[in-house]
């Protein structure tokens, strides 16, 4: 088909056309050739419009070859290009590469996309298109986790861009992400996003000559544009994920394509009146203002004043792409939005910039399997090498220079071993960056103003908690917004400045990472949180709790839901959530709080959940490990500490507290030589909101291990959390006090 | 049931004795032939999975034939091995595991004239775990089914199965 080889060419030539360089020869002869074919095809020759950029293109290319083009003459040659380029893309009925997707609205007037194409206007897509059988699933796989990196590149780099909208290598790295997605999209024959991402690209291209100001407009634009890809992207990894299958991958692209063009031809980016695309971080529903579908009927309530009022419901007229009613629009080169950093010192912030987008350089991918192997081989690596270095007939050799060598060889497995280890740490950097669009949004849809200021984000730690920790930082970091930070007008009358701060901090703690965050909103109020606790029947009159451990009563499930704490903390989805996750990581959480005055969230975690500082105890003949962190104090009981109630079992006094006795001896089915508590040792340890204390033989030592899965055979075991290679190359069980405390005894099981 | 569908493939195996039985494996699923080694135990699970053991970095879990096959305890522990297999899980996933066994004998090779589906065992349960047999040199051998074997928890009794293949 002529179209297809049209279509390849042009991805050929755009490819080429991002890589010249001025006073270069490089690339042009490839481009000459291929604009020669091009001008061979009929589908080209049939208009005019290109005909004519492309005779354009050739003049200037053809003398060039060999000999390179100056700056002024690329610039030409890329508008030609362009304008060529767009020629043939209104000429060619869509997605004619493809075999897989769905001919456009131009082929099937019957297609019935929400928003009608405007008049006139050729790209009369419906955003719509289907995954067949036929179609190669790992080439698409691929260019889903491919479009996963290019759309976070490319959220980063607007990033950047927010601060600085010349950073020219920002703009080419955003350009080439979108042009790499138009290629890959081309090549899939996904028309939709085909069109979507050069239309993208196009704009970037502009602003990367200085023909088109980065300004908040375009900033959402790109972002609005990222989103909608985001959204194919996910639905087509659903599908490839086998759900849904057979449905027709549709995003609502008419409305953002119009706004491009607009931007593209330099007006301002026409109102629509229907309700904006959400924001990419999909919040729930109660995020939004409480009435946002009946508002485009409403009288946009004028100005500022009326939004700085004290209001839950903002009466707003969210244009997609307009800046918060309530902040005047900012002169062009002055791009200043809700979110935007104060003014800091000009010179930092370049500084800064620049490191940012410097951060955005290349890495490695690797399957995280090799990494676990090398990992295990480390560990291996460092118990052979003990054993040798142990070998009583090593020892016994008492040579100087065997010693040294013998040393030598310690540090580097041990060096070895703690490189290999890193490999697993990320820089929590991902995480965080996700912050700043959230909070970006939120606070444009409250009409708040809100800085963000992020700091430690290189801090490394283990790749899966940097993972699993962004869902309870988002939801924190809405709640901060949501309901810690005040409106403009309650700030102001709090005397307090106008935008409120949220700082998200994280640096290494003893052995671990300490996460803060820190608002200066209106802060917990403690009288609230207790009346409605009480009011739950959470807790009773007589408890007098300290205003510590009522803040830690949001952490209560049940005590947080929709109606009850709109204004104080969470809504549905409450905060014992986040205190479930963050334990899962083996992590606690702590709140501080000043009512007035601002609320500080701190997230204890440890770097790495691949190992665990662990304690070795005895029971019987076995040895096992219970993790360090969940220790609170061991001890060996005196005899009036050890007291037995009917029914229930036996008690131990601890500092006035009666704290039930757990024989790990029992539970676990082990002949202990320890009947009487008082010659063993017993292990305090906090498991959810209970304390239990674990009867065990003996302490054996302190060590870290490598935590390792006991795979499928005992996925059904309860009270162990996994298994530990220790020195000697023997295997130790973990306990789980949590789960190992609920077991019944190991006897009653076999009867 | 449709068990007895798979018949048995000539091939390379692994030979090796449980009690006075001996039993096949297919080569290529053997990964490792090793000493008995300390295990550790496991607590709460069915006492024919023995534990764990370190297999170079790996957790290895250690299935006892004599106990999974419900027999005494070996008289002569002095060859004692462990085999580790690769077992296929039926979500396409595998996994090694140990099986102990009294000794392992020999790797041969099995022609398909040797070998023959299960016999008929009745509602012997079972015939589910086994492959084949095969008669070399005046020997009767049974393949085991091992994906079956080792991912089957349950009880299982060769008693039945060692007369009735004695008569053979």
């Amino acid at each position: 088909m002529a179209d297809t080889q049209v279509n390849e060419l042009l991805q050929e030539l755009a490819t080429e056309m991002a890589f010249l360089l001025p006073d270069s020869a490089q690339g042009l002869t490839v481009m000459a050739a291929a604009l020669g074919q091009l001008q061979q095809l009929p589908s080209v020759t049939a208009s005019a419009d290109a005909m004519q950029e492309l005779a354009l293109c050739l003049a200037l290319c053809q003398p060039a070859v060999g000999a390179g083009m100056t700056a002024p003459q690329l610039e030409k040659l890329q508008t030609a290009f362009e304008r060529m380029a767009n020629a043939l893309y209104v000429v060619q009925p869509a997605p004619e590469a493809s075999a897989t997707a769905q001919p456009s609205a131009q082929t099937q007037p019957a297609q019935v996309g929400p928003v009608a194409p405007a008049e006139g206007d050729s790209e009369g897509d419906a955003g719509r298109f289907f995954i067949g059988p036929d179609d190669d699933l790992e080439l698409l796989n691929e260019f889903c986790n491919e479009g996963r990196d290019l759309l976070s590149q490319v959220e980063q780099g607007v990033l950047v861009l927010e601060e600085n909208p010349r950073h020219k290598d920002t703009l080419n790295q955003v350009f080439r992400a979108f042009h790499t997605f138009k290629g890959g999209a081309g090549f899939l024959g996904i028309a939709p996003i085909q069109l979507l991402a050069h239309h993208l690209e196009s704009m970037l291209d502009l602003a990367r000559k200085d023909q088109l100001p980065i300004d908040p407009t375009v900033i959402d634009v790109i972002l609005a544009g990222g989103d909608a890809l985001q959204k194919y992207v996910s639905a087509m990894a659903r599908q490839l994920a086998g759900e849904d299958q057979g449905q027709a991958i549709f995003v609502d692209t008419a409305e953002l394509l119009l706004r491009i063009e607009a931007c593209l031809r330099g007006e301002p980016a026409p109102v629509f009146s229907a309700a904006t695309p959400p924001p990419a971080t999909d919040l729930p529903p109660a995020t939004a203002p409480a009435e946002p579908v009946a508002l485009p009927a409403m009288e946009p309530e004028p100005q500022p004043a009326a939004v700085l009022q004290r209001d839950d419901k903002p009466a707003l007229v969210m244009t997609s792409s307009a800046p918060p009613a309530a902040a005047p629009r900012p002169p062009p080169d002055k791009p200043a939005d809700a979110v935007k950093a104060a003014p800091a010192a000009a010179a930092g912030q370049a500084g800064k910039v620049a490191a940012r987008a410097e951060a955005l350089a290349n890495f490695v991918k690797l399957d995280t399997h090799k990494l676990d192997a090398l990992v295990d081989l480390m560990g291996e690596l460092v118990i052979a090498q003990s054993m040798v270095v142990q070998h009583s007939l090593v020892q016994e050799l008492r040579d100087r220079e065997l010693d040294r060598h013998l040393r030598q060889l310690s540090r580097i497995t041990t060096d070895l071993q703690r490189n290999a280890m890193s490999l697993r740490m990320v820089p929590i950097r991902s995480t965080f960056q996700k912050m700043n669009r959230l909070v970006r949004d939120l606070a444009a849809t409250q009409h708040k103003q809100v800085q963000l200021i992020l700091s430690g984000e290189d801090t490394e730690l283990d790749r899966n908690i940097v993972e699993e920790l962004a869902d309870p930082l988002l939801h924190m970091m809405r709640n901060a917004v949501d309901h810690g930070i005040e409106s403009p007008a309650d700030r102001l009358a709090a005397g307090k400045s106008a935008q409120g701060t949220i700082e998200l901090h994280a640096t290494h703690q003893g052995g671990g990472i300490l996460i803060r965050l820190r608002d200066d909103g209106r802060g917990l109020d403690t009288q609230r949180i207790l009346s409605k606790a009480l009011q739950k029947g959470l807790i009773t009159a007589e408890d007098a709790p300290t205003d510590r451990s009522i803040f830690n009563l949001i952490f209560l499930p049940g005590f947080s839901t929709a109606e009850a704490v709109t204004d104080i903390s969470g809504r549905g989805v409450g905060m014992d959530v986040v205190r479930g996750n963050i334990a899962r990581l083996r992590g606690r959480i702590d709140i501080t709080s000043v009512l007035g005055a601002g609320t500080t969230f701190e997230i204890f975690l440890p770097l790495t959940l691949a190992i665990i500082d662990g304690m070795l105890v005895g029971v019987g003949q076995e040895r096992f490990i219970v993790p360090t962190l969940t220790i609170r104090e061991s001890l060996r009981p005196q005899p009036h500490m050890v007291s037995t109630v009917q029914g229930k079992g036996e008690l131990i006094r601890v500092r006035d507290k009666l704290i039930p006795l757990v024989r790990l001896s029992d539970k676990l089915g082990l002949v202990s030589q320890v009947r009487d508590p008082c010659e063993g040792i017993v292990m305090v340890v906090d498991s959810g909101v209970r304390s239990r204390a674990l009867l065990v033989d003996s302490l054996i030592g302190k060590q870290e291990v490598v935590i390792k899965s006991l795979g499928p055979t005992f996925k059904h075991q309860q009270g162990m959390s996994g298994a530990a290679i220790l020195g000697d190359g023997r295997v130790a069980l973990i306990i789980d006090p949590e789960a190992v405390s609920q077991l019944g005894s190991a006897a009653e099981m076999v009867s | 049931m449709t068990l007895t569908q798979t018949l048995p493939t000539a091939g390379k195996y692994l030979t090796f004795a449980v009690a006075q039985e001996r039993y096949s494996v297919p080569v290529l699923k053997v990964r490792e032939i090793m000493r008995l080694c300390p295990v550790t135990p496991v607590p709460r699970m069915p006492s024919f999975i023995k534990g764990v053991i370190n297999l170079r970095g790996k957790i290895v879990p250690v299935v006892d034939l004599r106990e999974r096959f419900s027999l005494g305890a070996a008289e002569d522990t002095e060859r004692i091995c462990i085999v580790v297999v690769q077992v296929e899980e039926p979500d396409g996933g595998s996994r090694l595991t140990g099986m102990i066994v009294d000794v392992v004998e020999e790797v041969s090779q099995f022609q398909s004239d040797d070998l023959e589906p299960p016999p008929d065992f009745g509602d012997a349960v079972d015939a589910r775990f086994i492959v084949g047999m095969a008669k070399t040199r005046g020997q009767v051998k049974t393949l085991l089914d091992i994906d079956r074997l080792l991912g089957f928890v349950g009880h299982i009794d060769v008693r039945a199965l060692h007369t009735r293949s004695a008569e053979l």
